[in-house]
């Protein structure tokens, strides 16, 4: 599966949420590859921090590419790995447009605040045009940094439940936990971070399932 | 022949086969910004010593004096260029 986790917004916790979802998906045994498609590059520098805590090992591969060549490399990867996971920036770029456009799903995070679901209806029209060229894109937008209180989760839900001809809204959070960051920092996942944050292990296993055991 | 020179690849030259005769999907990817170019840092301040005539700079304190609310000097010289580059259209940003 070519798995983009894209939108219009940054700081919404994409690389993030791909570097996990690569990790536990190596873990569980498959040959996956993390394309940086962000000119920030934070997915590589964590995997650069996670072959140095790991004797050089990071258990997947990671390139950075941008524009089309995104497109390229995972019509060229596709065959040898069977995962691939792409990390965009938060902007409309070329390089989304690229990934989307090969991509077999896309995952949405969207904080709980009103100027990240204001970015919503530029990602319907971004997905419109590449599903143009992808029609069988399936996309899926998620809560992350989730609250730990207040309706701020709830009413966010509300309105991206308000889109269903353009992606399923996945009834999962994910909080806003201090070991997500910690763990990134050191270049591991939050399953290998210690102290062990359950509740947040608990949440990226529920996303997960539901990005690769759901057809 | 084989050349062993090249010139640099455009980005457009990265895709291949069909996609590079699609107009439309080139249209598509345009329309994407480029991270590159979102990141330009803005100019950094430019920093140079001004010579004046003595008589032009005691008739600009004097101007600077009249306000009723005082500028600095550097204050009044920065507005003289705003509004100097408004005049000859440009942006004064």
């Amino acid at each position: 599966m070519v798995l983009v986790v894209g939108g219009t917004k940054g700081g919404s916790g994409k690389t993030l949420l791909a570097t996990n979802l690569t990790v536990l998906r190596a873990v569980e045994g498959h040959d996956v590859l993390l394309i940086d498609a962000d000119e920030q590059g934070s997915a590589m520098d964590f995997t650069r921090q996670r072959q140095q805590r790991r004797d050089g090992e990071a258990n997947y591969t990671a390139i950075q590419t941008r524009e089309a060549d995104v497109a390229v490399q995972v019509r060229r990867m596709a065959p040898k790995y069977g995962d691939i996971i792409i990390d965009v920036g938060g902007r409309d770029t070329a390089s989304q447009r690229a990934a989307l456009a090969v991509a077999d799903r896309l995952l949405i995070p969207f904080s709980p605040t009103s100027v990240d679901l204001w970015t919503a209806d530029t990602v319907v029209v971004l997905l419109k045009e590449a599903r143009t060229f992808n029609p069988h894109l399936h996309a899926s937008a998620i809560i992350n940094k989730a609250f730990s209180r207040g309706a701020d989760n709830a009413e966010t839900a509300a309105i991206l439940q308000e889109y269903p001809d353009h992606w399923t809204y996945l009834d999962t959070l994910i909080g806003n936990r201090k070991a997500f960051s910690n763990a990134f920092g050191g270049g591991q996942a939050v399953m290998e971070y210690h102290p062990k944050d359950t509740k947040a292990i608990r949440e990226v296993r529920a996303l997960y399932r539901y990005i690769y055991d759901t057809k | 022949m084989c050349m062993a020179v090249t010139r640099k690849p455009k980005d457009e030259q990265a895709l291949q086969g069909d996609w590079q005769e699609d107009a439309a999907f080139q249209y598509y990817l345009n329309k994407g910004g480029s991270a590159a170019k979102g990141q330009q840092e803005a100019p950094k301040d430019v920093r140079f010593t001004l010579h004046i005539p003595g008589a032009l700079c005691q008739e600009l304190d004097h101007i600077r004096d009249a306000r009723p609310l005082k500028i600095s000097r550097h204050q009044w010289v920065l507005e003289a260029i705003l509004e100097k580059i408004q005049r000859e259209g440009g942006q004064g940003t």
